[in-house]
């Protein structure tokens, strides 16, 4: 097989969304050490952005979620990304399909519904590790096991 | 003389903890049963060094290890509660850093280690004062 050809594509995206994004390649530790998601390794900026944008856009042409164009009104940024063929076919069925206008919303949308993702995962996993501490302390497996399944 | 500290495999540790949560980590440890043809032995103070942690302790001791680590008065969640949460309940490190409040991946990490390798010092220093189990103490 022939090795897949990329291209460095320019998303822009909002100052506010670029700025989070930055903090999150930080959190991630994502210039120093690759990480694990989905079986993937992830080991660029670039690489990461194309895993989410593939994630929505994904979600999206498969039914899990509704279309919802967000438009932040704000002046934008330029993230470079390397697109592989196989992204750049599934982000064009995307556009193509309606999930967004364009490749910069496309990215947008993933951006921001990745950040709100995050957040209510981390309200909820906060809730979780409290119930966890506080069953640990009768360390119950069968307690322990059933936390979580009504959340 | 300083207790004997052998090293031992995160995926030990994960096979051990997930063993307990399914409860199928007694049977060998049920006061008759005797361990034949893994070690060779059926006296759990001779030649024991090799044997895996799932060998080693039972139910009563993985519990009684969380019961303690889940008592320590700290404002953040316990050692317990980030091992248990990782390893048994398998949310990511990075989820467990968001939650916890860390400021990146990488100190979830080192809090990680720390967290599985207090699990372990209570968990071995459980095993040596019993008597019924023959240990070098």
């Amino acid at each position: 097989m022939g090795k897949a050809k990329s291209r460095s594509i320019n998303l822009c995206i909002s100052e506010s969304l670029v700025s989070r994004f930055d903090e999150e390649i930080d959190f991630l530790n994502l210039r120093v050490q690759s990480f694990h998601v989905d079986e993937q390794i992830i080991r660029s900026k670039s690489g990461f952005l194309k895993w989410l944008i593939g994630q929505y856009a994904q979600a999206h042409l498969d039914g899990l979620r509704d279309c919802e164009v967000i438009d932040l009104g704000e002046s934008s940024e330029v993230i470079p990304c390397y697109l592989d063929r196989a992204s750049e076919g599934l982000w064009n069925v995307a556009v193509k399909n309606g999930v967004a206008p364009s490749f910069n919303a496309l990215a947008e949308s993933a951006l921001y519904h990745y950040f709100d993702r995050q957040h209510k995962n981390q309200e909820r996993l906060q809730h979780l590790v409290g119930l966890y501490k506080e069953a640990l302390q009768r360390a119950n497996p069968a307690e322990l096991a059933a936390i979580g399944e009504g959340l | 003389m300083k207790q004997y500290m052998p090293l031992y495999s995160t995926d030990e540790l994960t096979a051990l903890l997930r063993s307990w949560q399914h409860g199928g980590l007694d049977g060998i440890h049920s006061p008759n049963a005797v361990v034949v043809g893994v070690v060779g032995c059926d006296r759990p103070a001779k030649g024991f060094r090799a044997e895996s942690l799932l060998q080693r302790f039972s139910s009563a001791d993985v519990s009684s290890v969380f019961r303690q680590m889940a008592a320590a008065a700290e404002p953040m969640p316990t050692y317990g509660a980030i091992v248990y949460a990782n390893v048994v309940q398998c949310h990511p490190l990075q989820d467990l850093a968001r939650a916890i409040g860390l400021a990146d991946c990488s100190e979830a990490q080192s809090l990680l280690i720390r967290a599985e390798d207090a699990f372990m010092n209570l968990l071995l220093g459980h095993l040596v004062p019993k008597q019924d189990r023959g240990a070098n103490g």
